[in-house]
């Protein structure tokens, strides 16, 4: 099965600058000195660095000819960025126009409130006939599922990658930030115990037949991941479902307090709180500088991101098997 | 309104009598096996406490033990199994861990895992289940989801990062639901969503959100568009840059022409405060939802769990803190800052688990 090149935006302003976004820029090529006013050592800068980087290994894809197809469109890390039904619209025709197959990103962790939202959208898709084509929408959260499945059975369900709790190693890939093991009353030898952990974190819960069979039943026929230093063990069927690998933007951990909100309201950063959001996540970064950890980890908004380094260059190289890439010019927020 | 209380391996059935004395009423614990912590240690734990013995029995006998004496006491118990991952080549541990519970006659479990659940219901086993946070139930929908997936669920553990209000639109959403509801009341607050967190508990090294809680955080603009331009602009003319009006000079203009606001500093501030410091107070109660209490309550809310597992020294003063603001008939603001006894901590509205409106309390 040849591999799906996927794009996605959260919003259309984004989705705008896709041209932009896809135009390769070399960074190294700008003097050292001079490079620093715009890069200086700052981790909320490292998404543009990181951002050109993540190009060059998509153009390996396109050398293989391989084209985009399919537009993914949404937001999964917070509600309160969910596009509203217009922009749906606007993005829907967009890859219609392109010739381009479509997938709603739905988030996780969605309040009734944020369900609303999410029902707006579903609506408004199923008015321009998306239901009917059959589009996809990736779902966060199960209560999304339900509701597909309930009033919206036309559109095709993904498993989306935060349903996927699986343990991601990245940022114990590199010296010296060694896999933490506690070897406290335990008779293995430590180098056995650490062999079986990385397996441990390999083989994920869709293993379990019991629970593949389950979603198979429920039309779940497609599942999204992270991509994870330690691989993903997966069955020679492939759980009976197309893989997808978001690239190069996983998440290590999210919730719905907000350091960049709390920024504006000291609370927010912990708390969750009645007071709207103002958004400032959408204007700049606020990430925490891990000292021992020298990884491109960026907080944008609610989420840890991290950028994907050598571990996924197998992803490239035709070495493991998956069935679509899904691209993120930038951090989908 | 109830007590839910974590135990871990040191609490011996004599704690728990002094437990249920202070107002306990429920127990939680873990475990782990011996055949499985010699497999795969601490850190790939069969629920979320995986940072060493403190927090699990991993001894058969003192398991049946503290089961036991927990029931003779008149106390319920549920086994935590809320591990978010499981793997097929750990199912089947599970499988023989679940088998050795099932003859200690638990009240209940915990599940945080879909599979696990499914594989639950293929064992046949019907024992009561709570859906833990770690399934990361925000909506009705999902509850109604998990509820018709299995008919054996009868509680709803509450996420931390909701509303009081949202928690009541839930609340209010599944009245048809024999559910009950629990929240965290004391104790550590994920930083992160507990069940979006995917990084390792260790007991070797400091976890995620504590790295993140020490780290120093940068507030930085986000570029303009154009800045590939500039980068551009930057290759073919580096002399050129450094003069006033460069595009360089403009994009840094444009790009730094306000601040952000820096993230705030976290400290207690005790200048002039009653009571204890609140950096004590914060090694004691960590988070605190005393004053939300009341407002659960109306809303629907019946257990309230303190998950002190691990953390002996202080648990018995939490407990009975709780206690004493569960049993209350009007647990006020001024009542519960009394018991806390830290202005410096109870100012600092981040020592809050959840928001509580300043004019209701």
């Amino acid at each position: 099965m040849e591999l799906e090149l996927a794009i996605y935006f959260p919003n259309m302003k984004r989705l705008n600058e896709m041209e932009d976004s896809l135009r390769y820029v070399d960074i190294q090529k700008v003097q050292s000195g001079l490079a620093a006013v715009l890069f200086p050592m700052d981790p909320n800068q490292a998404e543009y660095v990181a951002n050109t980087n993540a190009l060059t290994w998509l153009d390996k894809l396109f050398q293989q000819g391989l084209e985009f197809s399919r537009l993914y469109f949404g937001q999964e890390f917070c509600q309160n960025l969910i596009p509203g039904p217009n922009e749906i619209e606007q993005s829907y025709y967009y890859s219609k126009q392109l010739g381009w197959n479509y997938t709603y990103v739905t988030g996780g962790y969605l309040t009734n409130a944020g369900m609303e939202k999410v029902k707006r959208n579903l609506e408004k898709l199923k008015e321009v006939g998306a239901e009917a084509e059959g589009a996809e929408v990736v779902f966060n959260d199960w209560g999304v599922l339900r509701i597909l499945r309930r009033d919206y059975p036309g559109f095709k369900p993904v498993l989306g990658r935060i349903l996927n709790k699986q343990t991601r190693l990245n940022m114990f890939v590199y010296a010296p930030n060694e896999l933490p093991t506690l070897y406290t009353d335990i008779q293995t030898p430590l180098e056995e115990v650490q062999k079986n952990q990385i397996a441990a974190y390999a083989d994920i819960s869709l293993n379990n037949p019991e629970y593949v069979e389950r979603l198979h039943e429920m039309g779940v026929e497609n599942v999204d991941l992270d991509i994870v230093p330690q691989g993903t063990k997966r069955p020679e069927d492939g759980w009976g479902m197309t893989l997808g690998y978001y690239y190069p933007w996983g998440f290590i951990a999210t919730a719905r307090n907000c350091p960049t909100s709390g920024t504006t309201n000291p609370y927010r950063a912990f708390q969750v709180t009645e007071e709207p959001c103002p958004r400032p996540c959408q204007k700049y970064n606020c990430s925490p500088a891990i000292p021992p950890l020298d990884i491109p980890l960026i907080q944008r908004g609610t989420a840890l991101m991290i950028f994907h380094t050598e571990y996924s260059e197998p992803y490239f190289e035709g070495k493991i098997p998956y069935e679509r890439l899904i691209f993120e010019p930038y951090i989908p927020m | 309104m109830f007590m839910t209380l974590g135990l871990g391996s040191s609490d011996t059935p004599s704690n728990v009598a002094k437990f249920i004395e202070l107002g306990a009423k429920e127990f939680f614990i873990g475990y782990v096996p011996r055949a499985w912590l010699d497999k795969f240690g601490w850190e790939v734990g069969p629920n979320r406490r995986t940072m060493g013995p403190a927090y699990n029995y991993s001894n058969v006998s003192e398991l049946r033990d503290i089961v036991k004496g927990i029931h003779d006491y008149g106390g319920t118990v549920n086994l935590a199994v809320n591990a978010h991952d499981n793997g097929a080549d750990r199912m089947g541990m599970v499988h023989d861990m679940l088998d050795l519970f099932e003859t200690l006659n638990p009240d209940g479990y915990i599940v945080a895992d879909p599979a696990v659940m499914y594989c639950m219901k293929k064992w046949g086993i019907t024992r009561e289940m709570h859906i833990s946070t770690g399934v990361g139930c925000f909506n009705s929908e999902a509850v109604r989801f998990f509820c018709e997936e299995f008919k054996n669920i009868t509680r709803l553990v509450i996420p931390r990062k909701l509303t009081i209000n949202e928690m009541k639109s839930i609340i209010d959403g599944l009245k048809d639901l024999k559910l009950e509801y629990e929240v965290m009341i004391i104790g550590y607050r994920c930083y992160f969503n507990d069940e979006d967190c995917h990084s390792i508990h260790s007991g070797k090294r400091r976890n995620l959100c504590g790295d993140v809680l020490s780290a120093h955080f940068t507030s930085t603009n986000r570029f303009p568009s154009n800045w590939k331009d500039v980068v551009e602009y930057m290759i073919e003319h580096p002399r050129e840059s450094l003069n006033e009006g460069s595009p360089v000079d403009k994009f840094r203009k444009e790009w730094l022409a306000t601040t952000p606001p820096p993230y705030p500093n976290f400290e207690y501030k005790c200048a002039g405060c009653q009571g204890v410091d609140g950096e004590l107070a914060h090694l004691m109660f960590q988070t605190c939802g005393l004053c939300a209490i009341k407002y659960l309550r109306q809303i629907g809310v019946e257990a309230l769990k303190v998950p002190l597992r691990g953390d002996e020294e202080t648990k018995l003063n939490v407990v009975k803190t709780v206690s004493q603001v569960m049993n209350a008939e009007n647990p006020t603001r001024e009542f519960c800052r009394s018991l806390i006894n830290s202005d410096s901590f109870c100012n600092s509205k981040f020592s809050c688990y959840y928001e509580v409106p300043e004019e209701d309390k």
